[in-house]
This record gives structure tokens, C-alpha cells and sequence, in this order.
């Protein structure tokens, strides 16, 4: 093509050319991209916080006597679907009951016998399977009662489910307002060049020269609010960031200390930012070029 | 060639308005011709058709050896390079000098570098505006303006000019001269010209072969005397 310099120059000179709507262009998107970035941090966040807590749920295997004790451990360990195990003697769980109900003590001290039974605390890789583990872990020869934390576990995956589509349905919604406020934006941007337009359409432009120009000016306000708004999204959330860890006692007591660290994520941000920017732009910009150049 | 066979243009959405009916006409190679007809007569709608900017609801085009019936839709901007169209508004655009106004063309059609400065500068000297040439539009008068707009439309050597109502928009004097400056592109280059217009006193002085309009029906399909001779050549 003999005037794709020329193109691409109409490109970044029409921007300057059409320099207010190319700002409002410009922050339209940088708000619509910050909205999305945050949206999917905080989403990436809850997921993260989610799967801490679910972590935390454990499994009580109790069983009839001490002498099963080997065998069970052994087939716990080797179990898949089993994360840690830990072991409490029938000494050890008295004492921990006598701590906890210490005000009560004398009712302990009056037992004929030890009634807490040897117990293995098991936690699982994946709360949505506890069912299956509880079900494998009752048919363990030895074993005498399973108890597990179901509630919890069907409240969580409710969250974690609940957490995915909202994600979803806020980060397609945002994008979809992107799109229509780009394509808006860049129609009217069309309109104000509607006597060029016609020009190139009589006398044989082919549709694809008329919008490279566009293209080009969608795409550089688009690579350039994904940065801007990437930067903005990095300053408010290490900002965020540091205030967690500057209280980090009672965030990992509700445990909530394995959130993303936005330095570990930044470069794949920056690129996924400039290039949603770029194609929500372009988009945008062909969809309301096309309706200029039918016929 | 131009030509038209048993056209018929049906307006749905307007009433169910014949814009043209049955019209049949030829225009051949070389010939410069007038349209007339008074507003609402259909000589839009024709040019319309030439352009391909609409298809008839029925009847057959044929121009410049495309069959516009028949022509792939990636092929109409191609057809189109072969028209230089000419508008009362001059559709210039402001932020383009005459020279960039004219080289936008060839530009569009992706024509090289050194080809363009060479015909650009070749038509603005055709049209006498060499020492106008970095003037911008909001600097030049109606008439400029459109001798602008015959240069650009000439850049790109077109088999046809289509002038729709070029005088419109500038003093009755200067219309005189951009319809000489035509017929100058006509005789000395051999290109079809045809020229939309409602001012009888162009055509009634000029002459030549002039097609008229009424209600969508060519009523009249003939030479005229006209002031100047009668055949279309200059003063």
C-alpha cells in the first residue's frame, strides 16, 4: 500500500485535530478501564480470601481406639484429596476440652476414664469435594465417626459461585458501557468529518482505507488510557495494599493476608489494560465509521 | 457509455413515489450533456444510479463497461474511481489546502508519491489556480472553490464527470466560466461530462444535448441551438 505512512499519520493527526473529543474519548475510557481493573482485582481478591478461609476448614476423624491410629494415618496420607493432617491423642484433646471449658473443670477432673477419643484434624485441597472425603474417610476400618464443617463448606461454594457470576456479569456490563460510550464518542467524531467521509466514499476509497485512519486513532487513545488507567489502578490499590499490611494482624486473623500483590501482577496488568484499551477502541471506532461508509 | 434501460426507481418509504419510471437513455463516450428538470423530477435520483449510491427496482445500468446490476460490492469503490464527481457544496474539506484537496484523491486511491505531486500540480494549473495553490478553503472565493473541486475531481483522469448543479452556489458570472472550464475538459481530454442543473438560462446559452426531467419521466432527449453554437464547444 502505497500511503500507509500517510494513514497512519492522518491517524495520530486526527486525534490532535479532533483534540477535545479525543479527551473525552480518552477519559471515558480511562474511568471505564479503572472500573474494570478494580472490579477484577477486588473479584481476584475475594476468590483469593474465599479459598484462605475454605482452607481453614477442617475435618474431625475420631477413632474407636489407639490401635487403628497407624493404619488410618497411613491411609489418610495417602489419600488425594487430603491436604494436612494432624494428630490429637485422647491426653491431648482432654487437656485442650479442659482449656476451653476451664471454668467447668471440675466436671473433667471427676471422669472414671479418658472419653475423648484419638482424633486426626484433616483439612482438604477442595472444600467442594468435602462430601466425597467425608464419605472415603467413614469407610476407613477403625474409624468411628466423621464429623465435617457441611454448612460451612456449602456456604462457601454459594459465596465463591455467587462472587464468579457477579464478577462476570460486572465486567461484561462495564466493558458493554466501554463500547457503547466509545462507539458513541467516535460517531460523533465521524459526523464532524462527514464531508471526508463522503469524499473518500465517491471517489473509491475501499472501506477498509477510510477506517485505517480511524483505527489508528481509536487504537493510540486506547493504548494510552490503558496505561493511564493502569497507573491510577497501581496508586489506589499498593495504596490499599500497604494499609492491609500496615494492620496486618487483624487482617490475617480474619485471614485475609494472601491478597495479590499488585508489583507481582503489573506487567501482565499494564498489557491487558493498553490492550482491552485498544480493542474496545478500535471496536468502537469501526462499528461507528461502518455506519458512515454503507452503500 | 452511460447507459440506462427501462429504469424505474420506486420510493417506498416516501409515499410510493416513482423517482424515476421506465427511464431509458444513452450517453456515449466523449459527449457532454445537460440534465434538467425542475426540483423533484428525478435527476438526483439518476446520478444516484450512476454512482451507484442506489439500485433501480427494476431496469439495468451500465457504466463506464460495469454492469451495476451484476457488480460485486468490493468492487464499488473501484467502479467509483472511474467518476469524478463535482457537488454544489464543493465538499472541501477546511483543514486541507487546494493542493491537498486535490491529492486526497489519489491519495484514497493509493496512487504513489511522485504520481501524485505530478498530476496535482498538472489539474491545478488546468483550472488556473497555480498561485493558489496553499490557499485553504475559508480564503477563496465560490468560484475557486469549485474550480478546486473540478481539479480534484479531474485528478484521477476519470472516464466521466458528473457535475451536480456546479453553479448553485456562486455568482451567475462565474457559472459561465465553470461551464466553459467543462467543456474544456470534454473537448481537449475526451471525457464524458454530465452536468445536473435547473439554470435554464446555462443551457439555453450554451446548448448541446440536454436531457430533461419531469415527474420521473425523461420528456425531452435532444440538441439544443443555444447562444454559443449548439454543440456543447466554447465561446
Amino acid at each position: 500500500m502505497n500511503n500507509f505512512g500517510y494513514l497512519i499519520r492522518q491517524g495520530f493527526k486526527s486525534i490532535w485535530h479532533n483534540k477535545l473529543m479525543s479527551f473525552a474519548c480518552f477519559c471515558a475510557l480511562v474511568v471505564g478501564l479503572l472500573l474494570v481493573g478494580l472490579t477484577t482485582l477486588t473479584m481476584a481478591d475475594c476468590r483469593i480470601i474465599l479459598d484462605t478461609v475454605s482452607d481453614q476448614n477442617e475435618i474431625s476423624v475420631y477413632l474407636e481406639n489407639e490401635d487403628s491410629v497407624d493404619s488410618v494415618k497411613k491411609a489418610l496420607e495417602e489419600n488425594s484429596l487430603v491436604q494436612n493432617i494432624s494428630y490429637i491423642s485422647p491426653e491431648e484433646g482432654l487437656k485442650k476440652m479442659v482449656e476451653q471449658y476451664e471454668d467447668q473443670k471440675e466436671l473433667f477432673e471427676s471422669l472414671p476414664y479418658n472419653p475423648v477419643p484419638p482424633t486426626f484434624m484433616v483439612t482438604i485441597n477442595d472444600i467442594e469435594k468435602i462430601n466425597e472425603a467425608v464419605g472415603q474417610f467413614e469407610q476407613l476400618a477403625g474409624v468411628y465417626k466423621v464429623n465435617a464443617p457441611m454448612d460451612f463448606a456449602s456456604f462457601i461454594r454459594e459465596l465463591r459461585n455467587t462472587f464468579a457470576i457477579v464478577a462476570i456479569v460486572l465486567i461484561i456490563a462495564l466493558g458493554a458501557v466501554n463500547l457503547i460510550i466509545i462507539s458513541n464518542m467516535t460517531r460523533v467524531s465521524a459526523y464532524s468529518r462527514r464531508t471526508e467521509l463522503s469524499i473518500m466514499h465517491i471517489v473509491g476509497a475501499t472501506n477498509t482505507f477510510i477506517k485505517i485512519p480511524f483505527f489508528v486513532e481509536g487504537m493510540t487513545i486506547g493504548v494510552i488510557s490503558g496505561g493511564v488507567a493502569w497507573l491510577i489502578c497501581k496508586v489506589v490499590y499498593e495504596n490499599l495494599y500497604d494499609l492491609i499490611l500496615a494492620n496486618a494482624g487483624i487482617w490475617i486473623s480474619l485471614g485475609i493476608n494472601n491478597i495479590l500483590n499488585f508489583a507481582d501482577i503489573q506487567w501482565f496488568m499494564l498489557a491487558v489494560f493498553c490492550i482491552v484499551g485498544a480493542l474496545l477502541s478500535a471496536l468502537g471506532t469501526v462499528i461507528s465509521v461502518g455506519k458512515y461508509i454503507k452503500g | 457509455m452511460v447507459e440506462l434501460k427501462n429504469v424505474t426507481v420506486h420510493y417506498r418509504d416516501i409515499g410510493g413515489v416513482d423517482a424515476l419510471n421506465n427511464a431509458s437513455l444513452r450517453i456515449d463516450d466523449g459527449e457532454f450533456v445537460f440534465i434538467v428538470g425542475e426540483s423533484g423530477a428525478g435527476k438526483s435520483t439518476l446520478l444516484k444510479l450512476i454512482t451507484k449510491e442506489l439500485t433501480p427496482t427494476s431496469g439495468r445500468v451500465f457504466v463506464n463497461g460495469y454492469n451495476l446490476g451484476k457488480i460485486k460490492k468490493r468492487k464499488i469503490p473501484y467502479f467509483r474511481r472511474s467518476i469524478g464527481m463535482i457537488f454544489q457544496d464543493f465538499r472541501l474539506i477546511d483543514d486541507m489546502n487546494v493542493y491537498d484537496n486535490v491529492a486526497f484523491v489519489l491519495r484514497v486511491t493509493n496512487k504513489t508519491r511522485r504520481y501524485i505531486r505530478k498530476r496535482v500540480l498538472d489539474v491545478i494549473d488546468m483550472v488556473k489556480l497555480t498561485d493558489r495553490k496553499k490557499a485553504y478553503p475559508n480564503k477563496l472565493s465560490g468560484g475557486e472553490k469549485q474550480r478546486v473541486a473540478i481539479a480534484r475531481a479531474m485528478a484521477s483522469e476519470p472516464a466521466l464527470i458528473i457535475a451536480d448543479e456546479p453553479t448553485a452556489n456562486i455568482d451567475p458570472k462565474l457559472s459561465y466560466d465553470i461551464v466553459k472550464l467543462l467543456m474544456q475538459i470534454n473537448k481537449e481530454l475526451k471525457t464524458t461530462v454530465i452536468m445536473v442543473t435547473h439554470e435554464h438560462s446555462l443551457v439555453e446559452y450554451f446548448g448541446g444535448r440536454t436531457i430533461r426531467l419531469k415527474d420521473g419521466e425523461i420528456i425531452f432527449d435532444g440538441y439544443l441551438e443555444g447562444v454559443v453554437g449548439g454543440d456543447n464547444s466554447d465561446e
